[in-house]
C-alpha cells in the first residue's frame, strides 16, 4: 500500500476477480443458453408469461413474498424495537434464539413445519387431546402452511435488519418532539417512521428476495401450489430443457432484482 | 396508548416470535432421543431395544460422509473468505471511488438473485467444475462473501484504526509489523464475526448446492433432504439436531461478539 492517501487499487483485485468469474460470467452463461433456444431468445422468454403453469408459478411466489415479507416486517417491528431500546433480561438469548432460523435452509423449516402441522403432527395431536378434534392437521401442506414456514426463516431477517436500524436512530431527536408536545402517534410518524423508511424499504427487499428465491421449504411442503423455483429445478433436472430452466431463472432473477432496486429508490426518495 | 401498554404489547409479541422459533426446534431435539410416539410424530413400532442415542450413530453411518464433506466445505469457505474478502474489506475501508463502489455492488449483487439461478449458472459456465466440487465451493463462498466482507470492512473502518497505523508508520513501523500489531488485533472480533457468519451460512447452504452437487459431493443439508423424504421421524429428528449442533455454537459465538463489541463501541457495532 502506498504510505499515504488510500491503499493502491489491488487490495480489491483478488474479490472483483472472483465475482467476474464466479458471479458475471454464470449470469453470461445464462443468458446465452436461453439466446441459443432453437425459439429465440425473447420468445423464450415470452414462453415464460404466456404459459399459465409458469405464470401462475411465478405470480404465486411474487404474491407468497410480498405476504410473507410484510407479514415479517409487521409482526417485527416492535420486538425489534424492544430489542434494541430495551435493558430487560433475556434479552440476548432471545435475539440468540431468533437469529436460529438464519442457518437453517428451506428443507428444515419444511421438515419442522410437517412436524407441527403435519397430517399427525405436534399441534393437530395436542389439539385432538385437548378439543376433540385435530386443528390443523395437514396445514403444513396447504398455502397457509407454506406461509408460516416462510415466515419462519424470514424472522431472523427482519427482527435483526430493523434492529439493527432501531439502534441507528438518533433518540434526542424523539426527545426534542416530545419537549415540544408531539403525541406519541405523532413522534412515530413524524420523527421515526421517516428516519427508519430506508430500514423498512431495505428489509422488505432482502426478506422479498429470500422468499423468491426459496426452493427447499417447497420442495418438501408443496403439493398443489407451484412455486418457481421448484419449476425450474424439475425443468432443469427431469426435463433437461436448459434453455426453458434458464428464461425461467431469468425471470426469476429479474423480478429480484427489480424489487431490491426499487425498494433501493424507495429507500432514497422517502 | 401509554408507553407501558406498548412495551407490554411488544415484549408479548417478542415472546409470541421465540416461542415460534423454538418449539418446533425443542420437540424435533426431544424427538431425537426420545420416543415420541406419543405425539403421534412415529408411525412405525419404536425398537424396545434401541437406545434413543443409537438414532446417531444410525445417521452417522449413513450420512457421517456427508456430515464430514460439510463440516470442509465450510472451513474452506472460511478461508476463501479471509483469503480474498480480507484483501476487499482493508481496500474497501481506506478508499472511496468509483472502483470500490463497483465492488460494492458487485458483492451485493448474488444476494438479490436466487441461489438456483446462480447454480444453473455456474453448472452451465463451468461443466467442469462439478465433479471436484469446485463449483460447489464457489457458489458458497459468493453467498457468503458478502457478509465477512462487510463485517471486516466495519471492524477495518472503525475510529482511530487508520490514524494509529500512520502514526505507527510515522515512527518506522514496517507495513508487516502494522499489520501484525495493529490491524489485526484490533480488528479481530469484527473477522472472528465474519469468519462465523460464513461458516453458518455454508453450512445451512442448499439453494445453490443440491444442483451444484453430484452424488459424491453432496452435503448435509442435502442428507437432511434425503432423511425427510426416505428415512423415518426419529432418524430425520436425529439428523437436524446434529446439524444444529454445530450451527447453534456459532450463532451464539456471533451473538456473544456482537454485544461485547456494543458494549466497547456503543450501539454502532
Amino acid at each position: 500500500m502506498s504510505r499515504h492517501g488510500s491503499p493502491s487499487l489491488w487490495w480489491l483485485a483478488p474479490t472483483a476477480l472472483f465475482l467476474l468469474a464466479a458471479f458475471v460470467v454464470p449470469v453470461v452463461a445464462l443468458l446465452d443458453i436461453a439466446a441459443g433456444s432453437a425459439q429465440g431468445f425473447w420468445t423464450e422468454l415470452a414462453l415464460v408469461w404466456t404459459r399459465d403453469h409458469t405464470r401462475r408459478a411465478l405470480m404465486n411466489g411474487v404474491l407468497l413474498s410480498a405476504a410473507v415479507s410484510s407479514a415479517a416486517m409487521l409482526l417485527c417491528l416492535a420486538p425489534a424495537q424492544l430489542l434494541a431500546r430495551g435493558r430487560f433480561r433475556g434479552r440476548t438469548l432471545s435475539r440468540l434464539l431468533l437469529s436460529l432460523p438464519l442457518a437453517f435452509s428451506g428443507i428444515i423449516v419444511g421438515f419442522l413445519a410437517i412436524v407441527m402441522l403435519g397430517r399427525v403432527g405436534v399441534i393437530p395431536t395436542l389439539s385432538l387431546a385437548l378439543f376433540g378434534r385435530p386443528y390443523g392437521s395437514g396445514m403444513a401442506y396447504a398455502l397457509p402452511g407454506l406461509f408460516l414456514a416462510y415466515l419462519f426463516f424470514e424472522i431472523p431477517r427482519a427482527v435483526l435488519a430493523l434492529e439493527a436500524a432501531f439502534g441507528k436512530l438518533d433518540l434526542e431527536l424523539d426527545a426534542a418532539a416530545r419537549t415540544l408536545g408531539a403525541r406519541r402517534w405523532q413522534r412515530w410518524r413524524r420523527v421515526t417512521l421517516p428516519a427508519l423508511w430506508p430500514a423498512l424499504a431495505g428489509t422488505f427487499a432482502t426478506t422479498f428476495a429470500v422468499s423468491l428465491g426459496s426452493f427447499g421449504a417447497a420442495l418438501i411442503l408443496s403439493r398443489r401450489f407451484f412455486v418457481l423455483p421448484v419449476e425450474i429445478f424439475t425443468e432443469f433436472t427431469a426435463f433437461s430443457n436448459d434453455a426453458g430452466a434458464c428464461a425461467m431463472a431469468i425471470w426469476l432473477a429479474g423480478v429480484s432484482a427489480l424489487v431490491s432496486l426499487l425498494a433501493a429508490r424507495a429507500a432514497a426518495h422517502g | 396508548m401509554g408507553d407501558r401498554t406498548a412495551r407490554a404489547l411488544a415484549a408479548v409479541l417478542l415472546v409470541l416470535l421465540v416461542v415460534v422459533v423454538v418449539a418446533p426446534l425443542v420437540v424435533v431435539v426431544i424427538g431425537s432421543v426420545i420416543d415420541t410416539s406419543v405425539l403421534g410424530l412415529t408411525s412405525e413400532s419404536w425398537q424396545q431395544d434401541a437406545s434413543a442415542w443409537s438414532w446417531f450413530s444410525y445417521v452417522l453411518e449413513l450420512y457421517g460422509e456427508h456430515l464430514a464433506r460439510s463440516a470442509w466445505l465450510a472451513i474452506v469457505v472460511v478461508a476463501g473468505a479471509f483469503l480474498i474478502g480480507f484483501p476487499a474489506a482493508y481496500g474497501l475501508a481506506r478508499r472511496s471511488d468509483g472502483w470500490s463502489a463497483a465492488v460494492r455492488v458487485l458483492l451485493d449483487a448474488p444476494l438479490a438473485i436466487p441461489g438456483l439461478t446462480v447454480g444453473i449458472g455456474l453448472l452451465l459456465a463451468y461443466p467442469w467444475g462439478r465433479a471436484s466440487g469446485a463449483t460447489l465451493a464457489a457458489g458458497h463462498l459468493l453467498y457468503a462473501l458478502p457478509f465477512f466482507v462487510r463485517a471486516a470492512t466495519n471492524a477495518l473502518s472503525a475510529a482511530g484504526l487508520a490514524e494509529l497505523e500512520e502514526a505507527a508508520a510515522a515512527a518506522g513501523a514496517s507495513a508487516t509489523q502494522r499489520f501484525q500489531r495493529i490491524v489485526l488485533p484490533l480488528a479481530r472480533p469484527g473477522l472472528l464475526a465474519g469468519a462465523l457468519m460464513a461458516f453458518t451460512i455454508s453450512w445451512g447452504e442448499f439453494n445453490v448446492s443440491f444442483l451444484l452437487a453430484t452424488p459424491t459431493t453432496q452435503t448435509f443439508p442435502a442428507a437432511l433432504y434425503l432423511t425427510y423424504t426416505t428415512n423415518s421421524f426419529p432418524v430425520a429428528a436425529a439428523a437436524t439436531t446434529l446439524f444444529l449442533a454445530a450451527a447453534t455454537p456459532a450463532l451464539l459465538l456471533l451473538q456473544q461478539i456482537a454485544a461485547s463489541e456494543t458494549a466497547r463501541f456503543g450501539e454502532a457495532a
